[in-house]
């Protein structure tokens, strides 16, 4: 185990040395992965599902903040959509706009978490998302979660259902049809309630004071997904296949266990109960230490052995430190 | 000769400057409160005005087709004075939160600055001490 920490200390070291390249890196990758993914599901205007489309897109929100990105897969998410029907863009541009208006305005960082949702989905991992949110956030991510789980439901209902869409009467007609079959999806809204419990469970029990509330919080978490989503199905009569939820449950639970890692890793067993008062409080604090690893440092000394024919002295040659 | 404090002094307000923060706080306080918190309240009106429409419009299309088929007057009368209410009522909210967000926003960022002000004072004298040795 301490080899882990071991290699924590050594990721740390080096970001702190790299992090502007290590966090443009990082942007890059993601937008490149937010692009490809929209292209890749809804890519109905052919034009702007090109790959170099989205390696453009990628390459300019890089040197833009990170908000860009989303700024960017909106309107790209509207482009896409207006190769389905004009009406269907434009409810979509309301939903944005909607969700801009009421939240993004006033935590336009949240827009990450936003993005994060649908990928978590499409790569079949989207209850790590409450979890992880609940481990390092606040149930004030509850909002841009449902937002994201929105956006996925509406860029899956349009890949699957296009032809339903496009078969429907007239603009309104469709637009009637898509809002329908989006706002009405029961899967959706369970899902939401599955998360949105999800995330004030795991909040609740990590900001308690017992020993591995954290790695508590995480289980209980993935268990309340799995127990809503699975009466919700029943109590709604809605087909959810189990084997990829309950997989994915296991990967988020890991996945959130390696978050822990590197945000809080303590060691309970050097708890210190400390009591003391002032003039105002009577203070009981439980001190629990982080576990802190000293990495050490290789260095690598060269000896060469000269021979002096006349004095037979020996030179060492410095290693790279310049130590002897 | 570099004098070592003064280039930790100058390093801190540079970062403060150079950041996003810095940048932010010294753009806030150039405003008075009120017409700061003017601003923001002229915006959030129109934002939320915006918003509101928008989302009256997409309830009243999902639910379009159940009105047309099955709703009388008095259900649309009775709806559209609910609308108004809760746009007002909303309306309300997000001013007063937006007047209290801007009122702690602008307090901040004026004390950071007289920090900041108060290292660019310190930077002149040290400058002086150094010509006038």
């Amino acid at each position: 185990m301490s080899k882990v920490f071991e290699f924590r200390e050594y990721l740390k070291r080096v970001y702190g040395l790299y992090s502007k390249y290590i966090d443009k890196g990082f942007q890059f990758v993601f937008g490149l992965a937010v692009f490809m993914i929209l292209n890749n599901e809804i890519g109905f205007v052919e034009l702007a599902a090109r790959p170099l489309v989205a390696l453009v897109l990628a390459v300019v929100c890089t040197f833009l903040p990170m908000s860009a990105i989303a700024v960017a897969a909106g309107l790209m998410m509207v482009v896409q959509m207006m190769g389905v029907s004009i009406g269907i863009a434009m409810v979509v541009a309301a939903i944005l706009v909607v969700m801009t208006a009421f939240y993004l305005r006033f935590s336009p960082k949240t827009s990450l978490v936003i993005l994060l949702v649908p990928i978590a989905f499409i790569l079949k991992i989207p209850y790590a998302v409450p979890i992880i949110c609940g481990l390092v956030g606040s149930p004030a991510y509850i909002v841009p979660i449902l937002c994201g789980t929105l956006i996925y439901y509406m860029m899956n209902y349009i890949a699957a259902g296009i032809t339903v869409v496009k078969g429907a009467d007239g603009m309104l007609g469709q637009v009637t049809v898509f809002m329908e079959k989006v706002f009405q999806d029961r899967g959706m809204w369970i899902v939401a309630a599955a998360f949105t419990l999800c995330i004030l469970l795991v909040y609740t029990v990590r900001k308690q004071a017992f020993d591995h509330a954290w790695e508590t919080a995480i289980v209980s978490g993935a268990i309340i997904n799995i127990i809503v989503i699975v009466v919700g199905d029943i109590a709604f009569d809605v087909t959810t296949s189990y084997f990829p939820m309950v997989a994915g449950s296991i990967v988020s639970v890991l996945l959130a266990l390696i978050i822990q890692l590197f945000v809080f890793s303590v060691d309970y067993s050097r708890s210190e109960y400390l009591q003391f008062e002032d003039d105002e409080y009577c203070y009981y604090v439980k001190a629990v230490p982080k576990i802190s690893v000293p990495v050490s440092r290789k260095t690598v000394k060269k000896i060469n052995v000269r021979q002096d024919d006349e004095t037979g002295e020996v030179e060492i040659v410095r290693d790279e430190t310049g130590e002897k | 000769m570099l004098d070592e404090k003064r280039v930790v002094l100058m390093t801190k307000m540079a970062m403060y400057e150079e950041n996003n923060k810095g940048k932010e706080d010294i753009r806030v306080s150039t405003y008075f409160r009120k017409d700061y918190s003017s601003k923001n309240l002229l915006w959030s009106f129109i934002w939320f005005t915006v918003g509101y429409i928008l989302l009256g419009l997409l309830v009243g299309i999902s639910f379009s087709e159940a009105l047309m088929n099955g709703g009388n007057i008095m259900v649309l009368i009775l709806s559209g004075i609910i609308a108004i209410f809760v746009y007002i009522a909303g309306l309300i909210g997000t001013l007063v939160y937006t007047y209290r967000r801007c009122k702690k926003r602008h307090s901040d960022a004026r004390q950071r600055v007289k920090i900041y002000n108060r290292d660019l004072v310190t930077l002149l004298k040290m400058y002086e001490k150094e010509s006038k040795s």
